[in-house]
Formats: structure tokens, sequence, C-alpha cells
């Protein structure tokens, strides 16, 4: 139905995850990578707060 | 809007908000087919909802690089918690759901959900188990013609959808006399079955029927191929 390769998309296994930097619940900027500074993390992509 | 998220459901880690959708776009996350997903539900997509991410989990190491990663094709269609855990972070947790048992030769068969209940659309999982008497084995796969491997089917429905059942590697196995290669499981076998339940709100209870094939043997003589079936329903969630 649809042509996109879901394996394809996002960073791959084993390249370094992109850093980023957004707003957290309370409008603090969050850098990823300063975020887990050494852990383990989970990247969680969701829908919405909204609906 | 998200810190009244976060405090109504007791979220204690960070939720990022990305307006405009640009993280998710850099990172080539878009979701590019949610009008054609939605489609698929009968739902014509809102324009507050283009934007959105495909549904995506990434494990992270110490070092900050993708060791594991989860993308689901449509946003509606999940994947429970106790699939998500074990097959991103191989983290087994005990189903919780109902637990049927029969009695075979030699055998006996359990099968239980990893929850209580579905959630619609939910990819979850079916767990049926195989116990073994000592001294007896059942059949796997790879085996040569004419004889039975366990076999674990779920009766296909209109609102499952059911997947292909995942096997362990059973042990090989020879017959004195016999060239051929055969293959067994013997005191514990788990078989996992991958199904979603897809109906609209208000279906309630829905039925599984899973049908088992299989045939025990010793060291001296193989009994007559058996099979069993089990039934157990799962009700519907409550909604968030």
């Amino acid at each position: 139905m649809t042509q996109t390769d879901y394996t394809q998309i996002g960073p791959a296994i084993g390249e370094a995850f992109p850093e980023f930097e957004l707003p957290n619940a309370d409008g603090v900027l969050v850098r990823l990578h300063d975020w887990s500074r050494g852990r383990r993390a989970l990247v969680v992509f969701y829908r919405s707060a909204a609906w | 809007m998200l810190r009244q998220f976060a405090d109504a459901k007791g979220i204690t880690f960070p939720l990022l908000s990305d307006v405009g959708s640009r993280v998710i776009t850099d990172l080539g996350l878009l979701d590019r087919d949610l009008a054609a997903h939605q489609a698929e539900f009968g739902l014509e997509a809102r324009e507050s909802q283009f934007g959105v991410a495909y549904p995506a989990v990434f494990v992270l190491n110490e070092t900050g690089h993708v060791v594991e990663k989860w993308i689901g094709e449509n946003y509606r269609a999940r994947v429970g918690p106790l699939k998500l855990l074990d097959e991103t972070l191989g983290l087994t947790l005990a189903p919780a759901g109902p637990h049927h048992s029969q009695v075979g030769s030699h055998v006996t068969v359990s099968a239980t959900a990893d929850s209580l209940t579905y959630v619609r659309w939910q990819e979850t999982r079916l767990h049926v188990l195989i116990d073994i008497e000592a001294g007896w084995h059942i059949y796997g796969r790879p085996i040569p013609d004419g004889y039975i491997p366990l076999t674990v089917d779920v009766e296909s429905v209109p609102e499952l959808e059911v997947r292909s059942p995942e096997y362990p590697a059973a042990r090989p196995f020879r017959i004195e006399g016999l060239d051929d290669a055969f293959h067994v499981y013997e005191t514990r076998v788990e078989v996992l079955v991958p199904f979603a339940v897809k109906v609209a709100a208000g279906f309630g209870s829905v039925g599984l029927k899973v049908n088992v094939g299989y045939q025990t043997c010793n060291e001296a003589e193989c009994l007559p191929p058996d099979h069993l079936t089990i039934e157990l329903s799962l009700d519907e969630s409550a909604p968030a």
C-alpha cells in the first residue's frame, strides 16, 4: 500500500544518534547527549499529548 | 500542555516538544504515510495530525550509539509493552494473561497472552508452552517426511491478525539405524505467536483458538501423533 522502506528510516544501528535540543514540559531546553551523559537511553517518538 | 500530560500520567522522564517537527524531519522520521494509514482505518487525517513521526523507539548505549531500533509503520498499530521490551532490550517479563492448559500424551500444553486484556491494533503475543515429561521428547523441524513436528496454529478469524509462530531451535537427534537427521524438543518449549486484535471500539471480548499438533516419542517407541485445542479469550481494555 505504501512504498516506504521502514527498515531504512531514522538513525541506523551502530550510528551515533544525532544530537538535538528541544524544550521539555517546563519549557527548559534539553540536549540529548548532555542529558544522557554516559548512561544508556531510550528515545521514543510518540504522536501527541493532545490526541 | 506536556506538563499536564506528564502529571496526569505520572511520567518523570523528559517529554520533549518538537513544534514544527524540525527534529523529526531532520532525523528522517516524519510520517509521510499518515493519510494513507488513516485511510486504512476508514479515517481522514486531520490537519493537526500532520507533522507526527512514525512511532519509533531507539535504544542507545553509554556512548550514544544506536544498539536497537524499532519503527512502527502505522501510529495506530503500536507494539505491546512486553513484546517491545523483549525485542529491543531482551528483557523477558512473564506474561500476565489468561492461562489455559490441556494434558496430552506425556505433555501438558498451556497458552497465555502477554496481558489480560487487548488494546485494539496493538501487537502482542500468545505464549504456547509445552511441558514434556522426562524421558520423552517431541519432534521439531527440520524433520524427515512422515514424521510430525510441533505445530502451533491460531485459528484465523476476522478480528485477529495473526503472524507466523516463532519456534525455538530444536536439538539435533540421531536415531540408531536411521540416516535421517531429526530434531527434538525436551522438557519445555515455548512458541510465541505474535498477533493483533483489529476491531472497532466497543467490540468486547475476543476469542483465540489455538491448535497444537505434536508427536511424542521416547527411546523405545513413538506414540501416534496427537493434537490439542486451547481456547482463551481477552477482554477489551478500558480506554487510557
